[in-house]
């Protein structure tokens, strides 16, 4: 009776365990096949506001 | 013996599962959750201010009643639109704002292109796409220029009338841009708006 409660306790921690770390890894895979299917962009690097305004104007030059 | 074992088990098994649930609910909402003190005033709501500038500065001055409202009603730039375009701006928003939440600005423009569906080639020119996603980048872009305007208000680097004119020029460049009207007419906009911007930032600059 000691040894199956013990075998169920290790078979529910190592399938939660397990369950945590593939989705994880899941959403790894996620992150890197988006970052990698966008082609890296051009224009400004919107790190100031000044470029970012810059950006926005390009932007806006190219809306129909 | 098996009775304190099993107990014990149980025990361990809901620890676990409480770190489990802690990574969930730590990245469903990665907006700003801090708990802002504001003095015990009496605005619970800006919403019954008619003008839009009015709204605007009552929400900065009271960030309280601004995270509630940011929840509970519709984005100021997606008001006034039919319902299709107020859905699909609602939607913009939401789906965007893990953008917000990066520091590195290239990671942040790539994730603008991501949700917006825009294609810009190396030098920076537009390839074909449709235009929803051209505009969609635009109001993307606007609303993170809004958010720097905020933090620039937070730190004392400009006025809460500066900041509230300013965004709400923000505002309704997002609010022409949905409607759809003349591109001619929206540079005219935000001209207006670099007009006030840089001469903001330079009275600034000869306070400092």
């Amino acid at each position: 009776m000691k040894i199956l409660i013990w075998v169920i306790v290790a078979i529910v921690l190592i399938g939660g365990l397990a369950w945590f770390l593939s989705s994880d890894s899941t959403y790894e895979e996620q992150e890197t096949s988006q970052n990698t299917g966008q082609e890296l962009e051009g224009g400004e690097i919107i790190d100031t506001e000044e470029n970012l305004i810059t950006e926005i104007d390009n932007a806006l030059n190219n809306l129909e | 013996m098996i009775k304190n074992t099993f107990i014990s088990s149980i025990i361990f098994m809901i620890i676990l599962s409480s770190f489990a649930l802690a990574a969930g609910t730590s990245t469903r909402d990665s907006s700003n959750n801090n708990a802002v003190a504001i003095p015990a005033g009496t605005v619970t709501t800006c919403e019954d201010k008619q003008e839009l500038r009015e709204r605007i500065k009552c929400r900065i001055e009271n960030k309280k009643v601004a995270i509630t409202e940011k929840y509970g009603s519709v984005e100021e730039a997606c008001r006034g639109q039919t319902d299709e375009v107020k859905n699909a701006c609602e939607k913009l928003y939401e789906v965007s704002a893990r953008c917000y939440n990066e520091a590195d600005p290239i990671l942040k423009k790539r994730c603008f292109v991501q949700v917006s569906g825009v294609n810009i080639d190396a030098k920076g020119v537009f390839r074909a796409t449709p235009t929803e996603t051209k505009r969609d980048y635009v109001i993307l872009l606007l609303y993170d220029l809004q958010e720097r305007i905020e933090k620039m208000q937070e730190e004392g680097k400009i006025t809460t009338d500066q900041a509230s004119s300013l965004i709400t020029k923000i505002v309704e460049i997002k609010r022409m841009i949905l409607a759809k009207e003349q591109r001619s007419e929206v540079v005219v906009k935000m001209n207006e708006f670099k007009k006030e911007y840089r001469l903001v930032i330079s009275s600034k600059g000869a306070q400092e």
